[in-house]
């Protein structure tokens, strides 16, 4: 099997062959001056903005265009900025038997869509959200609600057999099955997107504990999260263990439920409304020089 | 806010109302009123009865971390002395006989 790795985080170009443009369903994904683009309105306009812009220094890594204040927004800023945002870690595409796939980094994208929500309202205490009344605490709703648009909803069966949200406790409970996500052993480090829960016993139902999603973790160790608090969605850096506060993180797994070995593994094929196929630092040098062989 | 010993195990009492578990008097919505009324940033006093177990400190940051409040200062009292200290922590570390000291 032959795989090119396409992508790095913060690398858009994309440098290789005709032929291997081909998607799934015998899709030709566009061309446009020697560039690869699945999506194709992307990429023309982007082009368009190129050739009128030619005293910007197209031939610059990303990492120079972001410290010359390309990507800035406001005054000033590129025309193409508002083209080029949306196809920052999209996930990282590889090239796999002829086929461009997009690896999604799961983690990642719940907390994208975690700290998406910052600043909200929408899950305070005195507000209704969905089927929380007002005047509940709504943090494992808040979890939910992220994890369920990220792509990763999370459900455990209730005592009446339905499935439906875990609570914070549950989340907190290694014993309490929440399909797709399990349990990090003990010492192993969490990471962005994973939920982190602590019980609150004798709380009650209304506060059985609390729950959120790591955002990242420090060169300490230190886990930060963000979570839905009474008024506001924010940062909150309480979900590390203490002596007698336990927290247990879970990771999103991949649905399992379609038995899809390319969905487990958070693969897919490519989607032309998923932009431009990035590439490494070496592919942007020229092209031909990062065809690394072997699985992944 | 205090935490003291009842008959039943521990009670708690914030701005002098007795939390419960109802909705509107449960502990985590008292801290919350108690933030909107004083402000996020305001000084929390946490009266531990020293008959309470210790991990009712953890409870309580847990709970205080929830609404969020952040400045939380524990003191353990005595009612029959009329005293009081505070209590601190240094961060958590690995169980050991030989714990690095300050």
């Amino acid at each position: 099997m032959k795989v090119i790795v396409a992508a790095e985080e913060t690398h858009w170009l994309c440098v290789c062959s005709r032929e291997e443009a081909i998607c799934e369903k015998g899709t030709i994904v566009p061309w446009i001056n020697g560039r690869f683009y699945p999506n194709p309105l992307f990429g023309r306009a982007l082009e368009r903005a190129r050739m009128a812009d030619a005293s910007q220094v197209w031939s610059e890594e990303l990492p120079e265009l972001e410290r010359q204040g390309f990507l800035r927004q406001g005054p000033g800023a590129s025309p193409t900025h508002d083209l080029i945002s949306p196809q920052i870690n999209a996930g990282h595409w590889v090239t796999i038997d002829h086929r461009h796939v997009l690896i999604h980094d799961a983690g990642e994208r719940i907390a994208r869509t975690a700290n998406k929500c910052e600043g909200s309202t929408d899950w305070a205490y005195s507000n209704r959200k969905g089927n929380f009344p007002p005047n509940t605490d709504k943090c494992n709703k808040y979890v939910y609600d992220v994890t369920k648009e990220a792509g990763a909803e999370a459900l455990t069966k209730g005592s009446n057999g339905k499935m439906r949200p875990p609570l914070a406790a549950e989340w907190a409970d290694p014993n309490v099955s929440v399909p797709n996500w399990r349990v990090l052993k003990p010492g192993e480090k969490p990471q962005p997107g994973d939920v982190a829960a602590y019980k609150l016993p004798g709380g009650g139902i209304f506060d059985s504990g609390h729950s959120g999603i790591v955002t990242f973790v420090d060169s300490n160790g230190m886990v930060h999260s963000i979570a839905a608090h009474a008024d506001v969605v924010g940062p909150d850096d309480k979900f590390n263990s203490t002596t007698d506060r336990h927290v247990t993180y879970r990771r999103f797994t991949g649905d399992g439920a379609n038995g899809d070995a390319k969905q487990k593994q958070g693969l897919r094929f490519a989607d032309p409304s998923d932009g431009i196929l990035p590439l490494t630092s070496a592919q942007n040098r020229g092209p031909g020089r990062t065809d690394h062989r072997g699985g992944f | 806010m205090e935490v003291f010993k009842t008959p039943h195990g521990v009670g708690y009492r914030v701005d002098s109302q007795r939390a419960d578990l109802t909705p509107g008097a449960n502990l985590l919505r008292l801290l919350a009123l108690a933030r909107e009324k004083h402000g996020a940033t305001a000084p929390v006093m946490v009266l531990l009865d020293p008959r309470v177990p210790i991990e009712q400190i953890d409870y309580v940051d847990g709970v205080a971390a929830k609404v969020p409040l952040g400045n939380l200062h524990y003191f353990e009292f005595s009612r029959d002395t009329q005293k009081m200290a505070e209590i601190e922590f240094g961060p958590t570390i690995p169980y050991s006989k030989n714990p690095p000291l300050n």
